[in-house]
């Protein structure tokens, strides 16, 4: 037989084509079930088959085999990407025409073809929940496309067995769209009988009666992204699916959203005991443990941070005590020598600077406190330097204590940092003072006050009331100004256990002092001024000495009162002279705002 | 519904210069065939015989023309459906098994599941049918010529003429028959998808009846009917994807009824099966098939008259304007401004009360857009009000102005809201305005109101600071309906006339091409003619000296270049040689070449007529008649050029 060249070339051909089969069968080779009990699970094919288990990434282990959507991948034979394409325009041309009912269709669709694409669930759902929805004029079609959006991500759920990140919007989207956008309090409402809508679409995944709330009107929709954030969290706790986000942001938002819950109730409701409750809940949630699911609370979650340590923000405090008692075990070492590091860095002050050092605490005014904050650091003991005066027999103990207070001032910095992200502490102090009795009555003076303001009553006015014996007898009510007195009197005792709500700016602070303003513009209308004994003057009077007249705008310090007083001659010579005096202190200190505050000083 | 062109034949053929393009498509035809004829011929025979052969070849033509038999034509036809008939059975296989599982996409979901409906439908038809039309076309006459089969018919008396014509007459004939089973087929899956009915989720006790406060419900919704005094807060049991509240509503009588409201585009009607003994409150109902989603509303628009527009805006000074521009990209809608004298008017002409089915009530439709510079109040919808007036010519001034009162509103966008205007009024919303002695008579819509047919309508925003959107479409009168069945077969002979384009097309180029390459050709040919649009957009752009009207990237080449290089659309080409020759290719070659052939090919984006279902709207006469020209005058054009192809080849050297 004579064979040409091509034959031989043919025959080679098929050869490598056999031995190729080896190594493609090893890759390949798909799973099977493995019939031996003893090895039931373990995955038995090629090494791609065994990457795919060990990742849980075949398809009934990402999601619900869906024959629709098998269908139309078949369907598109390989060209998926393509018709993809094509859906993604048309989805953007209909929405452009305004052809929503088209495009909320074309993206039905789309997600045949993506199931397991995250990103095409967040950004279609917010899609439909945001931008199409505020394309509607009528409130009522909007809080139906917010429904849209929202149904849209459940669907997403059976297709992401294994992705937190759609119960994470669901979270974030109920409770934003319902509860922030400007149409909140008539979203907020319809829901609260939505029946239909909960039994129909969301009890597929949550029962209604843990966000069935009597004392917020029924189906509340900051409790219902709670347990949105719930399910995500369940899924990550016992499923154990991978984190798609920073720990810190994800543990963050089941707590949020019960501190939102809270402070809804205390809006849309006269507050009371079930108020109290929810504030204490948020509280608990937030620091220890949640008492509504009984997880972890926020405060004692594992957090790992960016540079792969593992904190916790409760432990803030100990971590910090810890730090001390180093600080402690050093001047055992050097006993003494931080007291004289410390004198001899005052000594080197200037006598400006140690005039401030001695001044006590509460006389200090706004310019001496922000010059205190360098003295501080000028003074400042650091633990090297008590080390190197230590006896040459305790250095070595000195340097293993300075090495376990670098770790722990690394600790203590990213805690510090992760708090200060998520603004940890004010909201620890603020939950926590809404749940005080006095933080509640507060709340309840507040929202009396709204509601006398909304009818227009200002003053105390007598009420006739007839008693069962058919007489009538006057009662005194209050007005709105009454209200608000004994709103600030109650916010006085509610925040003064926590310094740490007075300090800096905040929406406390702000929504403070417009009430401030809002009182006294309210006394100005009735013709009567700026009290002597305002409950909240204390507070002012703090926030101009330590953060000058211009954070106050135009309310009355103490000293206004004063001088007020003096212009109407009701303070004797000697109480004159003393005020002068102190006047003249703050005059040297803030000479620029006391300028401002003749000019913004509004007698009432 | 969105309708951005008002054409009637007429302005089509002249104004918009079809008939002149197809004159000059023709005689380029004619000039290139006879060219490349005689050029092909001179190769083969030298020039003078060339001469000759096209001569004679042309003049042939004519008693080819006139001496086709229909015996002859159906016989050929016959032969074509013998041969095609098991296509045919499959391809309607395909279809039914297609319709069995389209349930699983459609789905009963959505505002308006007519329309999702409509669309696949008329999608898998419109696919369907032009599939099989290039299948049974592409390889019919070449595989005859291959298998040398067609000697058996040329050796026959028989013209090629007629062969010709008798393959694109047995190839509609078949199409036909499949698209009136597959059109059927699809109408009765549609009935049955959407037809529903509902039960009560349960018994609506009197405490279920929420009362109507001050126009809002306890739970804070606008009650769905304005006449509402009661809703319920029992819905109706969840069938495909949707469920539907009941409402008391109190008639103008005085009486009471129960209505439901249209939730996925459709309502029911209602009957009380059981009420409250005391409170006579209804407490279980029965509820009718789904009414409103299949319709075909006859809509009247507004037209120019004269040297005015069908609709034109002023602005809040009162002058004309083309209207604000309120930051959308889509410009169909213009808006005026709210509070101000900016208004809105339509000029209506033929309102005569011949074209309404009940003249007594004229309904007026509105689909007006609503823009918000600031949330106002938000349970309140944007409030607009419209005016009605007879046309009074000036110089004549014996002619009384006859006038509506302005009639309030509140817009609902996205939604067709309908005012009825009663035709005979006494002290009604119309006046006639300085005739203090027709105060107490009794007027007449179209008498007084529309004495020749004609009104104008203008419409105003009452809202300061709002916008309202318009466009001619926003507006209309409400003739009537048509039947929904009848407009459903109108839709699909849109497809139908796609179908006889791509029959002609395939046949023509199967006349001188091998099968493979006419399946291709012809399929290359369709998706030209869908992008026709696209690419007459692009050209326009790009060759436009506007450097405003300019699209960012270019024209093809210069797209490929960007697209190989990840060059974004707004960087500038590096100057060169090689931008030039890009630019030369885009606007010299590829775009104006492009552009020209795009008017030979049809539209076949403009086939599909199934918005007009979808939103509830007859299909224009006059847009199916230009379809159905369109579509008779490229396959005629078609059959001429395969004539003279399958004339010039020598079957036997196939």
């Amino acid at each position: 037989m004579n064979f040409a060249p091509s034959h031989y070339r043919k025959a080679i051909y098929g050869i490598l084509a056999a031995i190729l089969l080896v190594p493609i069968s090893f890759l390949a080779r798909p799973n099977q079930i493995n019939k031996n009990p003893n090895q039931a699970g373990e995955a038995t094919g090629g090494t791609i088959s065994q990457l795919r288990s060990k990742h849980n990434l075949s398809q009934a282990s990402l999601s619900s085999i869906d024959p629709t959507s098998e269908v139309m991948k078949l369907a598109s034979m390989g060209l998926h990407g393509i018709a993809v394409n094509v859906l993604w325009n048309q989805a953007n041309a209909y929405q452009e025409k305004k052809a929503f009912d088209k495009v909320s269709g074309t993206v039905d669709t789309l997600v045949l073809l993506q199931p397991n694409f995250i990103s095409v669930w967040e950004f279609q759902g917010h899609n439909l929940s945001y931008n199409i929805s505020r394309e509607f004029d009528d409130y009522q079609d909007r809080y139906f496309w917010v429904k849209e959006g929202l149904n849209f991500f459940t669907k997403g759920i059976a297709y992401n067995r294994r992705d937190h990140r759609i119960y994470d919007n669901l979270g974030l989207h109920t409770g934003i769209k319902f509860g922030v956008s400007d149409e909140k309090r008539q979203f907020r409402q319809m829901l609260r009988k939505d029946r239909e809508y909960v039994d129909a679409l969301v009890s597929k995944f949550i029962n209604p009666e843990l966000f069935d709330r009597p004392e917020a009107g029924g189906f509340d929709s900051w409790m219902l992204s709670y347990w949105w954030y719930d399910k995500s969290y369940e899924m990550r706790e016992n499923l154990g699916v991978p984190k798609r986000t920073s720990d810190l942001m994800y543990w963050v938002k089941g707590p949020q959203q019960l501190r939102q819950y809270a402070e809804n109730l205390s809006v849309d409701f006269r507050p009371g005991e079930a108020t109290r409750r929810a504030w204490r809940t948020a509280f608990e949630a937030w620091t220890d443990r949640d008492p509504v699911n009984g997880r972890q609370g926020f405060g004692k979650r594992d957090i790992t941070t960016s540079f792969g340590t593992v904190i916790r923000l409760e432990d803030l405090e100990r971590q910090r005590e810890f730090q001390r008692s180093i600080a402690r075990r050093m001047d055992e070492l050097a006993p003494g020598v931080r007291q004289q590091i410390t004198q001899e860095k005052i000594s080197r002050l200037s006598p400006l600077d140690q005039q401030i050092l001695n001044m006590p605490q509460e006389e200090r005014q706004y310019k001496e406190m922000t010059e205190m904050n360098r003295i501080e650091l000028d003074i400042r003991v650091y633990e090297d330097e008590v080390r190197a005066r230590a006896p040459a027999e305790n250095k070595v103990k000195a340097d293993n204590l300075l090495r376990e207070l670098a770790d722990g001032e690394f600790l203590v910095s990213q805690m510090d940092s992760y708090r200060y992200t998520v603004n940890y502490n004010y909201w620890r102090d603020f939950t926590d003072m809404e749940s005080t009795v006095p933080g509640v009555l507060a709340r309840q003076a507040s929202y009396e006050a709204t509601e006398l303001v909304r009818q227009g009553i200002l003053e105390t006015y007598e009420e006739e009331v007839t008693d069962e014996n058919g007489a009538v007898t006057k009662v005194k009510r209050d007005g709105a100004i009454d209200a608000l007195w004994r709103y600030f009197q109650h916010t006085s005792d509610a925040l003064q256990p926590y310094p740490g709500l007075h300090d800096g700016e905040s929406t406390l602070i702000e929504d403070l002092m417009q009430d401030f303003t809002r009182f006294g513009a309210h006394l100005r209308d009735v013709g009567r001024e700026w009290p002597d004994d305002f409950p909240m003057q204390w507070f002012i009077d703090e926030r101009v000495r330590r953060y000058g007249r211009a954070n106050i705008k135009n309310l009355m310090t103490t000293q206004d009162i004063e001088a007020r007083k003096r212009e109407a001659g009701l303070l004797d010579q000697t109480d004159q002279s003393d005020q002068s005096d102190q006047s003249d202190q703050t005059d040297q200190s803030d000479q620029t705002d006391q300028s401002d505050q003749t000019d913004q000083t509004d007698p009432g | 519904m969105v309708v951005e062109e008002f054409r009637s034949v007429s302005d089509w053929l002249l104004t918009d210069g079809a008939l002149l393009t197809f004159v000059f498509v023709t005689v380029i035809c004619a000039v290139s065939g006879l060219l490349l004829g005689f050029i092909v011929s001179s190769f083969r025979h030298g020039p003078s015989e060339a001469f000759f052969a096209v001569s004679q070849t042309v003049f042939q033509a004519v008693p080819d023309l006139v001496g086709m038999r229909f015996r002859r034509v159906w016989a050929i036809a016959r032969l074509a459906i013998k041969e095609n008939f098991r296509l045919f059975v499959v391809t309607l296989a395909i279809f039914v098994a297609a319709l069995a599982v389209a349930g699983w996409f459609i789905g009963g979901g959505g505002k308006n599941p007519e329309r999702s409906y409509v669309a696949f439908l008329f999608f898998a038809a419109q696919i369907l049918v032009s599939i099989f039309a290039v299948l049974v076309s592409a390889f019919s006459l070449p595989n005859d010529i291959l298998s040398k089969t067609i000697y058996t018919v040329v050796t026959k008396p028989v013209r090629a003429s007629e062969i010709v014509v008798g393959r694109f007459v047995g190839f509609a004939v078949i199409g036909t028959v499949l698209l009136a089973i597959v059109g059927g087929l699809s109408y009765v899956f549609m009935v049955r998808g959407i037809d529903h009915t509902h039960e009560l989720s349960e018994e609506i006790t009197v405490d279920k009846w929420l009362p109507i406060v001050d126009g809002f419900t306890p739970d804070g919704r606008r009650p769905f009917d304005p006449r509402a005094v009661f809703e319920s807060s029992v819905f109706t049991t969840r069938n495909n994807d949707h469920v539907h509240r009941l409402a008391i509503v109190q008639l103008p009588d005085g009486a009471f009824d129960v209505v439901a409201d249209e939730t996925a585009g459709h309502t029911h009607s209602v009957k009380v099966v059981e009420s409250d003994p005391v409170t006579q409150h209804p407490k279980m109902v029965r509820f009718g098939p789904p009414q409103g989603n299949l319709r075909a509303r006859l809509p009247i628009y507004s037209s120019p008259r004269g040297d005015l527009a069908a609709l034109s805006l002023t602005d809040e000074k009162g002058t004309d304007t083309q209207g604000v521009n309120v930051g959308e990209v889509w410009d169909y809608h213009k808006y005026i401004q709210g509070g101000t004298q900016s208004t809105a008017t339509f000029r209506f002409s033929g309102l005569t009360a011949a074209k309404f089915s009940n003249a007594d009530q004229v309904n007026l439709d509105l689909n007006l857009a609503v823009f918000r510079t600031h949330i106002g109040d938000v349970r309140r919808r944007i409030e607009a009000e419209i005016e009605l007036r007879n046309v009074v010519d000036v110089a004549d001034t014996a002619t009384a102005q006859v006038k509506s009162v302005k009639i309030p509103f509140e817009t609902e966008e996205f939604k067709v809201q309908t005012l009825t205007i009663s035709r005979k009024q006494k002290n009604g919303t119309i006046r006639a305005v300085g005739q203090p002695d027709r105060t107490n008579q009794e007027l007449d819509f179209f008498e007084d109101l529309a004495p020749n047919g004609e009104l104008d309508l203008i419409v105003r925003c009452i809202d300061q600071k709002q916008y309202l959107g318009v466009a001619r479409a926003s507006v209309y009168f409400h003739a009537g309906d048509t039947s929904f069945g009848w407009n459903y077969i109108r839709g699909f002979l849109g497809i139908w006339a796609q179908m006889l384009a791509i029959i002609a097309l395939s046949i023509a180029l199967s006349t001188f091409l091998k099968g493979p390459v006419v399946l291709i050709s012809a399929v290359g040919v369709v998706v030209f003619g869908y992008s026709a649009n696209f690419i007459v957009f692009v050209a326009n752009s790009v060759l436009s000296t506007d450097r405003l009207a300019n699209m960012w990237g270019g024209g093809p080449a210069e797209a490929l270049y960007r697209l190989v290089t990840q060059m974004n659309l707004q960087h500038p080409l590096p100057p060169g040689l090689g931008t030039q020759m890009l630019t030369f290719v885009d606007k010299q070659l590829l775009l104006p070449g492009l552009k020209s052939l795009s008017f030979a090919v049809p539209r076949f984006e403009n086939f599909n007529l199934a918005n007009y279902l979808a939103y509830g709207y007859t299909i224009d006469n006059h847009l199916l008649m230009i379809n159905l020209l369109t579509a008779f005058t490229f396959a005629a054009g078609m059959m001429v050029i395969g004539y003279f192809c399958f004339k010039t080849r020598e079957i036997a050297a196939a």
